[in-house]
This record gives structure tokens, C-alpha cells and sequence, in this order.
């Protein structure tokens, strides 16, 4: 570039300059910037490590992991339970942070994958230790009584209390011979234990926690295997059968079966 | 005005935001042969490489409440050149390089290829290999070799880890030898 062309170009940008048609970005423009984009990594980050904790109170609250005890008879069960929109949404807002992260400059220098681990670590450390408080459950409760805002959470927790075409869990409340009737969080349901080797049900009783594995049929659930298990490896099927129950005390020793006359809790 | 010529780029920088704008342009005469002979490593055209300069240097003006003035100055406004030179080959989709007869002979040297090579590697196939080779690859090697960066500069412009910024120069060299090598290289059986 030639002398001369310099002296133009600088004459150029310098009268732009001269006149304020070009002028110079207020300071606190770029503060706002660094403000705005860390609170979005905090935000996000902060998401991720709700949902992260949703899921690990998922998986330790609801019927999901019993069913691995059934070895390849519960896998169906296991998959159908497993708590695919709360991980799938944890990945997408750690996705946003990461990319956040990634164009905000904060990485100026530094390696985006040792950053993206601490990251990761620290939503996974904030994560469990918001599971082991009371917000889950506080988040469940105020989802399954239709409290104001329950509509956003309903897609991740129905789920945990859902229908399954391969398991069910509840507690007893009627035996007939080979069909037993249970409580579960959607109201009664019935299982057909025909199939179920002797010695698991000879010992079944009235108010005892079960967990089956099998195949719905109709209305009927036809297990395969069955066991009884302590309530406080359920407590998400255990709370949803109490308020299904205090909604619909039952009459003798039924509860109500069709869960649209009796206003149960969860919407199918 | 303070006599400019004293002042550290840093410097002056401080004193165009606080005090005195006219100096800004004791910054354009020393940055402008620079950026320009960088910028030539993206832009073929004269008259398009001379509007991105002035983008460059209108950026850097409006952003500059953006530079921190504990670090070097250098650095920022490569980067800004380099931002607008990736701009605009997005936009207009034109990848060419342009080489002079000197740059030719660092090629030819580094590169190491003499004895592979059978042509005569002159500027226009220097240049087609040099466009052949990826942007992660050719920003490095274009700030190392021909604007004789440092890595710790190089990794300022380009915000990488300097160790990256080895492992790209490195890897950059190889690829370019490749290229040459297989576009021009010696026949095997005669």
C-alpha cells in the first residue's frame, strides 16, 4: 500500500471521526455485554443443574430402576420408565451453556474442553446436591396439585407415575385368586399373576408394596414376575397413590377404577 | 497534541478515548501497511482489500472502549482485521491468497520441499496451495511466517492456547508440503 493511499485512507476515517459519524461505543455497552453474558451462563448453567437433579430424583423416587432387579424380564419396563425428556433437556441447556461459553470470549486463550469438564462438573456437584434437598419434591408436589405453573413440569414428571406397558408397581388392596388388584397413582388397576411362580405370590397381603413385570392386556396387566418391595424405594408411586386416595377415599376396600369419574390427579 | 511518535501504542489508545480523538490517527499510519500486507493473505483486490482497512479501522475506533489497555494493542486489532477478513470471504465466498516474491522464498525454505518438488514453485502455485489449505491451518502460518508473529501474539489474535498455535503451525507445514508435493511433484518412474 502506497504512501499516498495511506494519507487518503486515514483522511477518510479521520473526517468520519472529525464529523461523529463515527463515534465511540459507551463503555457501558461492553459492561452490559459482560453482564448479559455471564448471567445467561448462570442461567443455563444453573437450568442444567435443576434438571440434573430432577433426573437423579426421578431415578431414585419412581418404579424406574426397580425393574433392572427383574434382570431381562424388566428391561422393557427399564426402558419404558427411563426419564428420556428430563436427560434429553439436561444435554440441550448444557449444549446452550457450552456454546454461550464457547462465543462469549470468556475462553479467551483457555481450553474449551477442560472448561466445558469443570462446567459439566460443577452442574453435576450443584445437581446432586439439589437432589438431596426437598425442591423435587416440592416441584413434584406443586406439578401433581395442579398448582399455578404445573403445565411446564407436567411433561417431565408424569412420566414417573405413568402408565407402563411392560411394569407396574402399587399397593395391594384386593387379592382374588389369580387376579390381584393394586392402588397405583392413576387408581386401581388389576394384574393377572397367573403366570408368576408360586412361592412370590403365597406370600402377598393386603397394604404390601409390589412391583411386576409383564405385558398390558386390555385393562389387565398380566405379569410375569412379581416381588414385593419396600414403599420407600417408591416414594413418587407412593405419594401419587396417597393423593389419588384422598381424593377418592375408598368405599369398603375399593378404590374408584375409572380415574376420569373420579378426578384422579394424574391426566392420562 | 502530545508528540504521538513517543507514545506506545497502548498509550495512545487511552489518550483517543479520554482526551484527544485527533491521535487515532497516529494508530492508522502505524497500523495501516500492516494490516494491509496481512490482509492481501485474503483479499486479492485492491479496491476491496482498501474498504475492509477502513472497516477494520472503524471497528477498532468504535470498540475501542472494549480494549484493555494492560494488554497489547497489537494483538486486538490484528484480530479485528482478521474477523473482517473471515467476514468478508463469507460473504462474497472469494478464497484466494496473495504472496510476494520474498514470502516465496520462506515457502520454498520452510516448507522444504525442494527436492520433491519438480516445478519451479512459483507465486501463482505457492498461492493456489496456500488457498488449498484449511482457515485453521493458513491463519497461523500466515501470522508466523509472514507477519512474524510470535505464538504468544498469534495466540493473542487468534485466541488459542499457545500450545495449540504449534501444534496448527506444525500440522500447517505439513499440509502446504502435501499439497505442493502432490500438485507438483517429482515423477517417480521416467
Amino acid at each position: 500500500m502506497a504512501n499516498n493511499q495511506t494519507n487518503e485512507l486515514e483522511g477518510k476515517i479521520m473526517k468520519d471521526i472529525k464529523s461523529g459519524k463515527v463515534a465511540l461505543r459507551s463503555k457501558f455497552v461492553f459492561l452490559l455485554e459482560k453482564i448479559g453474558v455471564g448471567g445467561a451462563i448462570a442461567l443455563f448453567s444453573l437450568m442444567a443443574a435443576l434438571f440434573f437433579s430432577l433426573a437423579f430424583f426421578y431415578m431414585n423416587e419412581t418404579d424406574h430402576l426397580e425393574y433392572l432387579s427383574f434382570g431381562s424380564r424388566g428391561i422393557y419396563a427399564f426402558l419404558e420408565s427411563f426419564p428420556y425428556l428430563l436427560i434429553i433437556s439436561f444435554i440441550f441447556i448444557m449444549a446452550v451453556a457450552g456454546l454461550i461459553l464457547k462465543k462469549s470470549g470468556f475462553l479467551y486463550k483457555k481450553r474449551f474442553g477442560w472448561l466445558a469438564l469443570g462446567l459439566l462438573g460443577l452442574i453435576i456437584i450443584l445437581g446432586t446436591g439439589l437432589a438431596f434437598t426437598s425442591l423435587a419434591e416440592k416441584l413434584e408436589r406443586h406439578t401433581f396439585e395442579n398448582r399455578p405453573g404445573a403445565n411446564l413440569m407436567h411433561p417431565f414428571l408424569d412420566q414417573g407415575i405413568g402408565k407402563r406397558g411392560h411394569g407396574i408397581a402399587g399397593k395391594i388392596s384386593d387379592i382374588d385368586g389369580m387376579n390381584i388388584t393394586i392402588y397405583t397413582p392413576r387408581g386401581s388397576e388389576m394384574i393377572d399373576v397367573s403366570k408368576v411362580a408360586d412361592n412370590k405370590v403365597l406370600g402377598l397381603e393386603i397394604e404390601n408394596f409390589i412391583a411386576a413385570v409383564g405385558a398390558r392386556e386390555a385393562e389387565i396387566f398380566k405379569a410375569i414376575d412379581l416381588r414385593i418391595v419396600d414403599e420407600k424405594r417408591m416414594p413418587m408411586q407412593r405419594r401419587g397413590i396417597e393423593r389419588c386416595l384422598r381424593r377418592n377415599p375408598p368405599q369398603g376396600s375399593r378404590c374408584p377404577k375409572n380415574p376420569q369419574q373420579q378426578e384422579c390427579p394424574f391426566k392420562q | 497534541m502530545e508528540n504521538a511518535e513517543n507514545l506506545t501504542d497502548e498509550q495512545i489508545a487511552v489518550i483517543v478515548r479520554t482526551q484527544d480523538k485527533e491521535m487515532y490517527s497516529e494508530l492508522i499510519r502505524r497500523y495501516s501497511l500492516k494490516l494491509a500486507h496481512y490482509l492481501r493473505k485474503f483479499i486479492h483486490s485492491a479496491d476491496e482489500l482498501e474498504d475492509v482497512l477502513q472497516n477494520v479501522f472503524i471497528k477498532a475506533y468504535r470498540n475501542l472502549n472494549a480494549f484493555d489497555s494492560d494488554k497489547r494493542f497489537s494483538p486486538w486489532i490484528y484480530r479485528i482485521a482478521h474477523n473482517e477478513a473471515l467476514n468478508f470471504l463469507n460473504k462474497y465466498r472469494r478464497e484466494s491468497v496473495r504472496i510476494d516474491e520474498q514470502e516465496i522464498e520462506i515457502i520454498d525454505r520452510d516448507a522444504d520441499v525442494k527436492s520433491e518438488v519438480d516445478a519451479i514453485l512459483d507465486r501463482e502455485k505457492i498461492e493456489k496451495a496456500f488457498s488449498l489449505l484449511k482457515f485453521k491451518y493458513r491463519d497461523p502460518l500466515v501470522l508466523f511466517f509472514f507477519e512474524s508473529k510470535s505464538y504468544e501474539e498469534i495466540s493473542d489474535i487468534l485466541h488459542l492456547p499457545k500450545s495449540t498455535v504449534g501444534t496448527l503451525i506444525k500440522r500447517g507445514k505439513e499440509k502446504l508440503k502435501a499439497i505442493l508435493i502432490s500438485s507438483y511433484g517429482k515423477q517417480s518412474d521416467k
